[in-house]
């Protein structure tokens, strides 16, 4: 009851605040009115007694305080106080709080910006799927990719129930060409899905939004074909319809029920490549050609990944062992593999519940990268602020003195000052957010063409929300609180007299200004160089020479197996479309890939060279790129030795007992074979052996590396089942004679039914993959500068803080006949001492990160090792920051040497 | 002035609730009514009343309420609650515990 009565007491205080100030004013006037009176009473006159009334009253201002304050309320009441007050004083420098909020929102939007881009995808579970935490997926050995699999091993994995609660199989990136029925004459659209196995929704934990999902109990081989669509497919493309159960699709020209449609957000497991439609293994081969030749029942069929939920109580280890073992004992089994010869475990188990299933090992290394990263920023961000903060605590010695003199309590100031810094840091946090969200629109925009497409979830959600304005406010607090102890430590007597130009007593030797300023200048120099090491290393040779115009060629894809059509009738095609185009009177030269010219988006195989019995053949990762006749010269690239493929290796038939020619690039050709001639060299890979017939130069892929790339030639398997982007056409023309709609309007004559993909020039392809590097070489120096430009506003803060503390200094020296050199001198003297200390630890902090980081994980490792061994860069960044440094030192040291003696000395 | 105690610290609440306890009265009242009743001894700072006063409003066991004075001005009321007489008795009980503690064992004589 006393609780609820003091509480509603509180409640009405503030909501009648200003009524209630108004009657403590009336109640404290009619105090003094009365005891006037009585004054009176005693024979003063009227104003003396009311004079005299007052002054017996005592500070009228401390008691009102006091008043408020006993009066309740006051938590919420008085922090509203605190911010108005803040917000007034911010107003009245407004130069001051621009730099402060622009330094603020710009560590805060990167931080949030490497949270919402990197960490929520590297570390949130996948929505909708109950059972994320014990979801694991393997990989060969322990760096390799994740490891595709046979279906019958799969089949041997569910058996193990002591280690599994459930095995599923899928395969993800799967194109369809989809139809929507009642749209009888619209083109086809292409959508990626996955090809499952029936228990893979209850291998995820997933739970369907509507219908049913898939279920080995319901789905059985020869049932009519049904289909499961994502939420988003859902949304996007059937405008939500109410009536989608039932409906049906045409997939690759078949026949599929909707039966189910998954909850919202669900993309399928590797959800960095959104899956639209989930069609199961059991549907007949016509609707995926990847079903075809009875791929689950051949044991050489590595097809699908296996997603693999634990059994409680089951630890990754155990099952890692568990799983190496069942492997092992597979292998042998299989005289089909013969090239592996390697000790060690054959499977490393990932946890699979992420979007991105990342290596335990690497876990740690990934997390300290950007922990590191963000929290550099952002101490970077704290630390200017602080200083800046620091300098004008100083500066407010004078008014502070005055209000501690006055009454106000130590703690009052301090909140004060602190709610001051969460004030600046909050709009700090307003800003960042605001900068998060334009950079993740941008690096969205900005992103590389794949083949599958890829999905990075760069949507600022409230956590994002929330780790920024909780980052905010933690920066506002901590940033302020030394600070403000400081300037509230004041004696009150020399602060008065002396007022701000009062010198701290810890002035020269290593004060916490100091140290801040060396960890600033050294924290700087560590963000600029580590950035600067990765856009040297991403930059490095960015530029790919195509020895022709890159816009008078164009790429375009067919998947004319999706279009219905048989793997016979979709070679046909291709043998006579070349042809056909040239004689339209078109092209000049025209090829077939299974891949766009310069990708960066293959996988690299194992391949050995094939050396005589007895030695062991050494397994090297290659890049494998499959292309047709005529692939080289139409890229115009001579071949250095032996020939190109030619149209009979294009049609011959691969089975696994002939020998297939292939053409290695320098790198490839030096690394199986040294210098000698690799012509009529063989090499084998663990299905096949491959002759050398041809080597052609290294050429750069779009992110500028040039790395081992073994060409095979196109033949009638990648016809019947063309890879996730379809057959790309390379087709040049003389420049300015063509146009895109010459090659549609032929390729319709042929079939109007053949959906045209991915229809661009070469230039237009290599531009957007140079925009997505040139995006995140930008991203990178941004924030290299950011850290420059912070330090830079830093020192120039401290040094005007020094200048100004030092006024009655420098006034008696050039009194007493200094000169301004000398004055220059002695401030900048201190400058540069903090700048060189703070040059040296910050270089070598970077090439200990540099280190650290690159030891830790392989993927920085080219960059760094480019960066680190650049002159440039190791000579210049640390001048440039010196420079930068020492000029912002420079600015308000000159003006301490314009100072006018007399006038200062007045001042004081 | 000079023979002006100063007041212990917590011990002006107790002084106001006892003020207050004679009937309703105004911040100036409750001084006068203080000085009264102690016999001029106590010296108290008038605008200390006032934070006093809010506390003892804000834990209820003061109630106010504006009216009019005996000078024909407005003045804002104060009166006990329930909770304020209880605490009045309480207050006062320890206080005389207190008071004859510390005077027993300053009245000792050693032995």
């Amino acid at each position: 009851m006393k609780l609820l009565d003091s509480l509603r007491f509180r409640i009405a205080t503030l909501f009648h605040r200003s009524q209630m100030y108004a009657e403590m004013e009336e109640e404290l006037r009619s105090h003094i009115q009365h005891r006037a009176d009585d004054l009176e009473r005693s024979g003063l006159p009227r104003t003396e007694a009311e004079r005299r009334a007052r002054v017996e009253f005592g500070g009228q201002v401390r008691y009102k305080e006091e008043c408020r304050e006993a009066a309740g309320g006051t938590l919420i009441e008085s922090f509203l106080q605190d911010v108005r007050f803040a917000l007034r004083l911010l107003r009245k420098s407004p130069g001051f709080a621009l730099v402060a909020i622009i330094s603020m929102g710009l560590g805060i939007g990167l931080t949030t910006n490497v949270y919402s881009s990197k960490w929520a995808m590297l570390f949130r579970e996948l929505p909708a799927a109950a059972n994320a935490k014990h979801l694991v997926m393997f990989q060969e050995s322990a760096d390799g990719d994740l490891a595709p699999v046979s279906y019958y091993y799969i089949e041997q994995y569910r058996e193990q129930k002591s280690l599994f609660a459930g095995v599923a199989a899928f395969k993800t990136g799967v194109p369809f060409n989809v139809t929507f029925q009642g749209d009888l004459n619209a083109k086809p659209e292409r959508v990626f899905g996955q090809l499952v196995s029936p228990d893979y929704f209850s291998v995820l934990g997933v739970q369907p939004q509507q219908g049913r999902l898939l279920s080995p109990t319901v789905d059985k081989p020869g049932d009519a074909p049904v289909v499961v669509i994502s939420d988003r497919f859902w949304r996007n493309r059937l405008n939500s319809s109410p009536n989608t159960l039932g409906q049906i699709l045409r997939l690759n020209g078949q026949i599929a029920t909707i039966v189910g449609i998954t909850p919202k957000d669900f993309n399928g497991a590797l959800g960095i490549k959104p899956s639209e439609l989930f069609v199961p293994i059991t549907a007949p081969a016509a609707l995926a050609p990847e079903l075809a030749n009875d791929v689950l029942h051949q044991r050489s069929a590595k097809e699908f990944l296996a997603l693999m939920c634990l059994s409680p109580g089951v630890t990754m280890d155990s099952a890692e062992a568990g799983l190496d073992a069942i492997t092992r004992r597979l292998d042998e089994q299989d005289l089909l593999s013969p090239v592996r010869i390697d000790k060690g475990r054959r499977v490393t188990l990932l946890p699979a519940g992420t979007s991105i299933p990342i290596p335990r090992k690497l876990k740690p290394a990934l997390i300290g990268f950007f922990l590191a990263l963000m929290g550099l920023i952002i101490t970077l961000a704290c630390m200017n602020l602080a200083n800046m903060l620091m300098a004008r605590g100083a500066n407010r010695r004078k008014e502070l003195a005055i209000r501690l003199a006055v009454g106000a309590s130590r703690f009052r100031l301090v909140r004060q000052m602190v709610s001051e810094g969460i004030v600046l840091s909050l709009l700090g946090g307003v800003a960042g957010f605001a900068l998060a969200y334009g950079l993740g629109a941008l690096n969205a925009h900005f992103m590389p063409p794949m083949t599958v497409p890829i999905e990075f979830n760069f949507s600022l959600d409230w956590s994002a929300a929330a780790f920024a304005f909780g980052l905010a406010i933690v920066c506002g607090i901590g940033l302020s609180l030394a600070p403000a102890l400081q300037a509230t430590k004041a004696d009150l007597t020399p602060a008065l007299k002396e007022g701000s130009a009062l010198q701290l007593p810890a002035y020269r030797r290593i004060g916490l200004r100091n140290l801040l300023m060396v960890a600033q200048v050294a924290a700087s120099l560590m963000l600029l160089l580590m950035t600067g090491f990765l856009v040297i290393g991403i930059s490095k040779g960015t530029s790919i020479e195509t020895k022709f115009d890159p816009n008078t060629m164009y790429l375009l894809s067919l998947d004319p197996v999706r279009d219905g059509y048989s793997p016979e009738k979709a070679q046909a095609l291709f043998e006579k479309l070349p042809e056909q185009l040239k004689t339209a009177g078109l092209m000049r030269s025209i090829a077939l890939a299974a891949q766009p010219p310069f990708t960066s988006d293959v996988e690299p195989t194992q391949l050995s060279a094939e050396v005589s019995p007895g030695s062991s053949p050494v397994l090297r990762p290659v890049l494998e790129e499959i292309v047709g006749a005529g692939y080289f010269a139409t890229l115009n690239e001579p071949m250095l030795a032996g020939r190109e493929f030619e149209e009979p290796d294009q049609r011959s038939r691969a089975d696994a007992s002939k020998t297939l020619p292939a053409v290695l690039n320098e790198s490839a050709a030096r690394g199986f074979f040294g210098d000698g001639n690799a012509i009529g060299k063989r090499v084998r890979d663990d299905k096949r052996s491959y002759e050398v017939v041809g080597v052609v130069h290294d050429m750069k892929d779009v992110q500028g590396f040039s790395q081992s790339i073994i060409y095979l030639p196109l033949t009638s398997r990648d016809f019947a089942r063309p890879p996730a982007g379809g057959i790309t056409i390379l087709a040049r023309s003389e420049a300015g004679t063509d146009t895109p709609s010459g090659i549609r309007s032929e390729i319709t004559l042929i079939d109007p039914n053949l959906n045209i993909f991915n229809m661009q020039t070469l230039g237009a392809y290599l531009d957007r993959s140079r925009s997505a590097l040139r995006f995140s070489i930008q991203t990178y120096g941004g924030i290299g500068v950011f850290g420059l430009v912070l330090a830079a506003i830093g020192l120039a803060g401290v040094t005007a803080y020094a200048v100004a503390q030092r006024r009655k200094e420098i006034a008696i020296r050039t009194a007493l006949g200094a000169s301004r050199v000398q004055v220059l001198g002695l401030v900048l003297r201190e400058g540069a001492a903090l700048v060189s200390a703070g040059t040296v630890l910050g270089f070598l902090g970077a090439m200990g990160l540099a280190k650290i980081v690159s030891a830790l994980a392989n993927m920085f490792v080219d960059a760094l090792k480019v960066g680190t061994n650049d002159p440039r860069l190791l000579v210049g960044a640390p001048l440039l920051l010196a420079a930068v440094a020492m000029l912002s030192c420079y600015v308000p040291a000159r003006r301490s040497a314009q100072l006018d003696p007399l006038k200062a000395l007045r001042d004081e | 002035m000079a023979d002006q105690a100063q007041l212990l610290p917590g011990t002006l609440d107790l002084l106001i609730l006892r003020a207050v306890s004679l009937g309703p009265l105004h911040g100036y009242g409750i001084l006068l009514r203080i000085e009264q009743i102690s016999g001029n001894a106590l010296l108290i700072e008038q605008g200390a009343l006032y934070p006093g006063l809010f506390r003892l409003v804000r834990q209820g066991l003061l109630k106010a309420s504006w009216g009019t004075s005996e000078n024909n001005r407005r003045a804002k009321f104060y009166e006990l609650t329930a909770a304020g007489r209880k605490r009045l008795r309480h207050e006062t009980d320890n206080w005389n515990r207190l008071v004859t503690a510390i005077a027993a064992a300053l009245a000792a004589q050693p032995s």
